[in-house]
């Protein structure tokens, strides 16, 4: 069964992806905060080798609930922070990419970021977001024609293919 | 696979990207791509989304850990009852 180990160990990746689908590292964490509070309750009742995508629906449906509810979370004991901080996801080396990432639709950027940066696979990306399976390849193919179409250096390959 | 129907092709494009493919498959998808040059570039242009979204997040990952996130796994730990619940 999961450990407390397990659950420290996912959460680089639960604030990772929180963040990534918030837009904002304050209400990021407090999603997270909220997710690990359920998870504290019940993960010994959780298989280990399926914490992290329990962890994962989990966290999805926080973020979801949030999303729809459209106003920030505040737990309980955490102080109200104005006006939410922007993401910086990382440095500004690429901030046409940041955008354009920010940019994509709720459920593209979702399973683009569990299938490319989690290594999830269509299967499980439509477990955590709850969508069929042809709806989460649908999803990834639109965020990655929109991501590929930027004027960025990285798509500025030769017809061959290369750098 | 079927080399001829495009929405084949497409679904293993995609698979090929994200991995997913079988080698069976990767291999015949390869000679189809050797043939297929704008699929072939596709695919990278693909793989360098992936690639620079990972790089974009990287730093993510290795923030410390907010207090506030590992007081509700100590709690957790100790058995204590956790009172920040909203």
């Amino acid at each position: 069964m999961a450990s407390v180990s397990d659950l420290k160990r996912a959460i680089p990746n639960l604030r990772c992806y929180s963040r990534a689908l918030t837009g904002d590292p304050g209400v990021a964490d407090d999603l997270v905060e909220n997710c690990l509070h359920t998870a504290a309750d019940i993960f010994e009742t959780v298989p280990q080798n399926g914490v992290r995508i329990w962890l994962f629906t989990m966290l999805h449906a926080v973020i979801l609930r949030n999303a729809l509810s459209g106003r920030r979370p505040r737990p309980a004991n955490t102080p109200a922070r104005w006006p939410p901080r922007e993401t910086h996801v990382a440095d500004s080396r690429e901030p046409g990419l940041q955008l354009a990432f920010r940019a994509l639709g709720f459920a593209q950027k979702a399973v683009l970021f569990l299938m490319a940066i989690e290594d999830f696979s269509d299967q499980e990306a439509a477990i955590i977001t709850r969508m069929t399976v042809h709806n989460v390849r649908k999803a990834l193919r639109e965020a990655l024609d929109q991501l590929s179409a930027l004027p960025l250096g990285f798509v500025a390959l030769k017809q061959d293919g290369s750098a | 696979m079927n080399k001829q129907t495009p929405e084949m092709s497409r679904q293993y494009l995609d698979d090929y990207v994200s991995g997913t493919l079988d080698a069976a498959n990767s291999g015949l998808l390869e000679e189809y791509l050797a043939a297929n040059p704008d699929d072939a570039l596709r695919i990278r242009r693909d793989w360098a989304v992936w690639e620079r979204l990972r790089e974009m997040f990287a730093p993510v990952l290795f923030e410390p850990i907010p207090a506030r996130l590992r007081e509700v796994l100590a709690s957790a730990r100790s058995g204590k009852p956790r009172t920040g619940k909203p």
